[in-house]
C-alpha cells in the first residue's frame, strides 16, 4: 500500500523481509512483509518478474517458496497478486503460511487472482 | 496502562498485567487497590518495598490514607520476598505452606464475609531470579487456592520478559493460567509499529494458543495498527485483553472520526462503514472479529475487535465460512 499525496511520508526504518533468487524463475521469500516494507516488496517482485521474463518462466511458470514467511499482510498480497497478474503466466507459491490463507480468503482473492496457485 | 480494577470481581479474577515503567505499575495497580478499598473490599498487596511505596504515593493522589486503612483492617501490605521466603524451600515451593500463608492473609482480609482482591507479585520475584518453572508452579498455586475461596488476584511482571529470549512458552503458560490478561502499550506514528504492535500482541498471547489464535490475533493487530498509522497518521496505543471467552484487541489513536455509520457492527461481513476507514484492511478484520466497533473521541477515536475462543480455538484456519484451499492442477 503506498502512502500518497502530498504528505510526508511515514518513517519506517526495518527490512524484515527478504526476497531472494532461488533459480530460474524460482525466488525464496521469508520474515515478514507489512505496509511498512510492501512498496518495496512490490519493487522487488516486479523487477524479479520482469527480469526473469515470460520466456524465463518453466512449464509451470514462476515458483515462489514461502517457507520462511512468517507474515504476510494485505498490502503484501496485494503486491503479490499485482505482479502475478502483469507477469501474466501462472505463479505457484509453495510452503504457504496459515496467515497467507486467512488473508487471501477473507480479502477475496481466491475469487479475483486467477494466475496466483498456492499450492501447500 | 490498563484498567485491571475493571476486571475485579464477576467472572474474572485472576489478572495478569506486563507493565513497562514503574510508574505505569504503581498508576494501574494505584487505580486497582483504591477500587477496592473505595468499594468496601478487604485488600492485600504483596510487593516489593519500592512498589509498596509508590502504590501508597498513589492512594495518597486518590484521598485513601494508606497507613489509616491498614490501621482499620482494610488493607494488608506484606513485603513480596518475605512472604516468599515463608514456602520456598530451596529449589521448590512448600505447597502446604504456601497455602496456610495466603489463606492465613486472604482470611483476615474477608474479615465480615467482604470480598477481596490481592495484587502479588512474588511471581516476578521468582522469574526475575531465573526460576521461571518456579514462578509458573506459583501461578498455578495462585488459580488453585481461587477454586477454594473466590478473590481477585492481580498479577505484576515487568514487560521486559516478553522479550526475554527463550521464554515465549513460559509467558503462553503464565497468560493461560491467568482468567485475564490485560495489558496496554503506546506506539508511535511510524510504519515500524505495525510490525512492533503485531509482535507485542503475539507475545501476550504466548505459544500455547495455537497457529489460528495466533494468525487472527496478528492479522487484527496488523490491520488496527495500520489503519492508525496509514490512516490516521497518528501514534496510537494498542490494548490487548483475554479472558476465557474472549480476545480483544483495540487501538486508540489521536484523530476524531468525522463520519460514522453505526456504533457497533456484527460481524455479517456487510453494511460495515469501510468509507470511513481503510477498506480492505478494516473488512478483513470486521470478518475474523464477532464484533467490531469504531468508538468516537473528541480528540480521536478507538477502533476495536473481539475474536472469540471458538475461533481460537479452532485447530487451523481456514475457518468455517471459509472454502477449502485450492488443489494445485495436474
Amino acid at each position: 500500500m503506498s502512502v500518497t499525496g502530498e504528505q510526508p511520508a511515514i518513517p519506517a526504518t526495518g527490512h524484515p523481509y527478504q526476497f531472494t533468487a532461488d533459480g530460474p524463475g524460482r525466488w525464496r521469500l521469508s520474515g515478514e512483509v507489512d505496509v511498512a516494507v510492501s512498496d518495496q516488496f512490490a519493487t522487488s517482485l516486479a523487477r524479479a518478474v520482469g527480469a526473469a521474463g515470460a520466456a524465463a518462466a518453466g512449464a509451470d511458470g514462476y515458483a515462489i517458496s514461502m517457507d520462511e514467511l512468517r507474515f504476510i499482510d494485505l498490502s503484501g498480497l496485494r503486491a503479490l497478486a499485482a505482479a502475478a497478474t502483469t507477469a501474466g503466466v501462472r505463479v505457484e507459491l509453495h510452503g504457504v503460511p496459515a496467515v497467507f490463507w486467512r488473508y487471501w480468503y477473507l480479502a477475496g482473492f481466491s475469487e479475483a487472482v486467477t494466475s496466483v496457485y498456492p499450492v501447500s | 496502562m490498563s484498567h485491571p480494577g475493571q476486571l475485579a470481581g464477576g467472572a474474572v479474577n485472576h489478572v495478569v498485567h506486563f507493565y513497562g515503567a514503574d510508574d505505569e505499575l504503581a498508576d494501574s495497580v494505584g487505580r486497582y487497590l483504591a477500587d477496592g478499598l473505595r468499594s468496601g473490599e478487604g485488600v492485600v498487596v504483596v510487593a516489593t518495598a519500592p512498589h509498596r511505596l509508590a502504590f501508597e504515593a498513589r492512594l495518597a493522589r486518590e484521598g485513601l490514607d494508606a497507613a489509616r486503612e491498614r490501621r482499620d483492617g482494610r488493607l494488608f501490605t506484606v513485603d513480596a520476598s518475605g512472604l516468599l521466603g515463608r514456602f520456598l524451600a530451596g529449589p521448590r515451593l512448600d505447597h502446604g505452606r504456601f497455602e496456610a500463608a495466603a489463606l492465613a492473609l486472604i482470611g483476615r482480609a474477608a474479615a465480615g464475609g467482604r470480598p477481596v482482591r490481592v495484587y502479588a507479585e512474588m511471581v516476578a520475584l521468582l522469574w526475575d531470579a531465573g526460576d521461571v518453572a518456579l514462578a509458573i508452579e506459583l501461578e498455578d498455586l495462585w488459580t488453585k487456592l481461587g477454586t477454594r475461596l473466590p478473590f481477585g488476584l492481580l498479577c505484576g511482571y515487568p514487560d521486559s520478559v516478553l522479550a526475554e529470549p527463550g521464554t515465549a512458552a513460559a509467558v503462553g503458560d503464565v497468560c493461560q493460567l491467568h482468567s485475564a490478561v490485560a495489558d496496554q502499550r503506546s506506539f508511535p506514528a511510524e510504519l515500524d509499529s505495525v510490525r512492533a504492535a503485531r509482535h507485542y500482541v503475539t507475545g501476550l498471547l504466548g505459544a500455547g494458543a495455537g497457529d489460528a489464535a495466533a494468525c487472527d490475533t496478528a492479522i487484527v493487530a496488523t490491520e488496527l495498527a495500520a489503519n492508525a498509522v496509514l490512516h490516521a497518521r497518528s501514534g496510537f496505543t494498542m490494548t490487548f485483553y483475554r479472558s476465557a471467552g474472549v480476545t480483544r484487541i483495540a487501538v486508540r489513536d489521536m484523530v476524531p472520526v468525522h463520519v460514522l455509520a453505526g456504533a457497533e457492527h456484527e460481524a455479517t461481513g456487510e453494511g460495515v462503514p469501510f468509507e470511513v476507514m481503510t477498506g480492505h484492511g478494516l473488512s478483513v478484520v470486521a470478518r475474523l472479529a464477532s464484533r467490531w466497533a469504531v468508538d468516537p473521541l473528541p480528540d480521536g477515536k478507538v477502533v476495536w475487535a473481539e475474536l472469540p475462543l471458538s475461533v481460537l480455538r479452532a485447530p487451523k484456519p481456514p475457518g468455517p465460512e471459509l472454502p477449502a484451499p485450492p488443489r494445485q492442477e495436474n
